[in-house]
């Protein structure tokens, strides 16, 4: 009999720094006192100042005010013990929290949905899917004779340099028009933009390294020294809308496809990034013809897209709310009936509406 | 293996002797030391580890061998190296949990990595019910306590 309550604390320090995400180290401390004082809460750091605005050589001034986490979260209940119930409903239920509220993973929107004022997660299998910043910033344009006043919200970058997350670089987008990269390093007063990017479409952080894909195709590197290093090997076609992704370790480039002569026939192609023989990116490409709505699922190994109706427990990942979830009651709780356990396996998952989330890697 | 290549005999806790190569042993930190300072008699004793568990580092030591050569670090052999590692932590939370102790005590900081993440992601997706049953654990909080872990585990939809 192993006594994991009594293995000693440095130990379990060791085992919790393992835990990936603020959720996984919830849990860990939520399991017994000996594991609780092992190891502290884990917390996504934002930067507490962020410089003042920068003029860029265009003559547009801009500053990033505020930077928001958003949380994606993949719920559901734990596989029944004994079959109490005839009510099966293996759902998951995929949600983004946002400074407490719950949203749409896919429009950012609110939820009208009639869910319960307080959801009890003690008794729920929660994988914490990934974690995202949202920037608001704003920009000053300077005509000669009025100026102009525009706020929008793109996405920020954060890289952390150290374990305590006190040293950290951030990465925005300057966007008007004309998009800029905005780097910023941890104890620095000032942005540093990147002027010669076309059209940036998406960025991530990697490997410890920014990545951004342009309109063209090119992907763009830059590592925490600002060294700045270029994909010249051009991905998919400059007329389609692209994303980074990250997914099982991996790097992918997915890619909207809008056919000309049709509304309704988009598709997804999507390419890996491989680092060892970095000019041959393109891996392979995943060919998905989405119709109308309809959500595929893409399998990286076998390289071919799959109906996500083949995959019954994540076909309701939004809409309609799970049975237990939708309820009336005011707090949803242990005493839930618990549903039967299906197989989970890698999934990436893509909508075909211009959304994309940038951890798609579901591993129940 | 070159059979020229020095061997050192270990004995674990329940008095099982291990006669290994150099290379192997001295994965451990611990071995290694006692060895350089002078711990070389008949047998090199490893008194926190019994011969069962003792038997499976040697057998992980084995195959990491070559891992810090530059051959080793080929993407062909760290691939396959990975697929054997993840077979080797596929066991018995009991045997895990003296993986981790004979890591610990050898100080052999590959192993003590491979079966600290794998713990980790034993946890990943359970309910607190599910952890506390997958690893022998009561539940010892009070009720104050109990109720803000609770509380912590929850999310108010206002």
């Amino acid at each position: 009999m192993a006594y994991w309550s009594e293995l000693p604390p440095e130990l379990l320090t060791l085992i919790a720094e393992r835990l990936e995400t603020q959720f996984d180290v919830l849990r860990f401390r939520s399991i017994c006192r000996s594991w609780r004082s092992s190891f502290p809460p884990k917390l996504y750091l934002l930067p507490k100042r962020l410089p003042s605005s920068k003029k860029t050589k265009a003559g547009c001034r801009f500053s990033l005010n505020q930077i928001t986490i958003a949380t994606l979260f993949l719920v559901r209940l734990p596989p029944a013990t004994e079959n109490r119930s005839n009510q099966t409903d293996p759902s998951c239920w995929l949600i983004k929290i946002s400074d407490g509220k719950p949203l749409n993973p896919l429009t950012d929107s609110g939820l009208n949905a009639n869910l319960p004022k307080v959801l009890d997660l003690i008794n729920c299998q929660v994988i914490e899917l990934g974690h995202g910043y949202v920037g608001r910033y704003s920009v000053h344009i300077n005509y000669r004779f009025r100026g102009l006043y525009r706020n929008y919200i793109e996405k920020v970058e954060i890289l952390r340099l150290s374990p305590d997350g006190d040293d950290f670089m951030v990465v925005g987008l300057f966007s008007h028009g004309v998009e800029y990269l905005a780097l910023l390093k941890s104890g620095e007063n000032e942005w540093t933009v990147l002027e010669n990017m076309h059209g940036i479409q998406d960025i991530i952080t990697f490997n410890n390294k920014f990545y951004a894909i342009e309109q063209n195709g090119r992907t763009i590197i830059v590592d925490q020294f600002f060294s700045v290093g270029f994909i010249q090997h051009a991905v998919g076609s400059p007329t389609n809308r692209k994303f980074l992704v990250e997914s099982s370790g991996n790097l992918l480039i997915v890619e909207m496809i809008f056919l000309e002569n049709s509304e309704s026939n988009a598709g997804f192609r999507i390419f890996k990034l491989d680092e060892e023989i970095r000019r041959n990116l393109i891996f392979y490409s995943i060919d998905g013809n989405v119709e109308d709505r309809v959500m595929y699922v893409f399998d990286l190994e076998k390289g071919i897209s799959i109906p996500l109706e083949n995959y019954p427990v994540y076909c309701n990942l939004f809409w309609p709310l799970p049975v237990w979830l939708n309820s009336s009651e005011s707090v949803v709780s242990s005493s839930m009936e618990a549903t039967p356990g299906t197989e989970f396996a890698n999934l990436g998952i893509c909508e075909d509406v211009g959304s994309s989330f940038s951890s798609s890697e579901c591993l129940f | 293996m070159e059979s020229t290549s020095k061997k050192v005999t270990l004995s674990s806790s329940d008095g099982r002797t291990f006669e290994v190569e150099e290379a192997v042993a001295f994965q451990s930190q611990t071995i290694k030391h006692l060895y350089e300072a002078g711990c070389t008699g008949d047998f090199i004793p490893v008194p926190n580890v019994t011969g069962d568990i003792l038997s499976m580092v040697l057998r992980y030591c084995e195959k990491h061998v070559d891992s810090d050569t530059a051959a080793g670090k080929e993407s062909f052999y760290v691939n396959k190296l990975k697929g054997w590692d993840a077979l080797f932590v596929k066991v018995d939370q009991s045997i895990l949990f003296d993986l981790i102790l004979a890591a610990d005590f050898l100080n052999i900081k590959s192993l003590m990595d491979l079966t600290c993440k794998t713990v980790a992601s034993m946890m990943k997706g359970k309910t607190t019910e599910e952890i506390r049953g997958t690893f022998n654990i009561k539940n010892d909080y009070t009720p104050e306590a109990e109720e803000m872990v609770r509380r912590e585990n929850q999310w108010a939809f206002e």
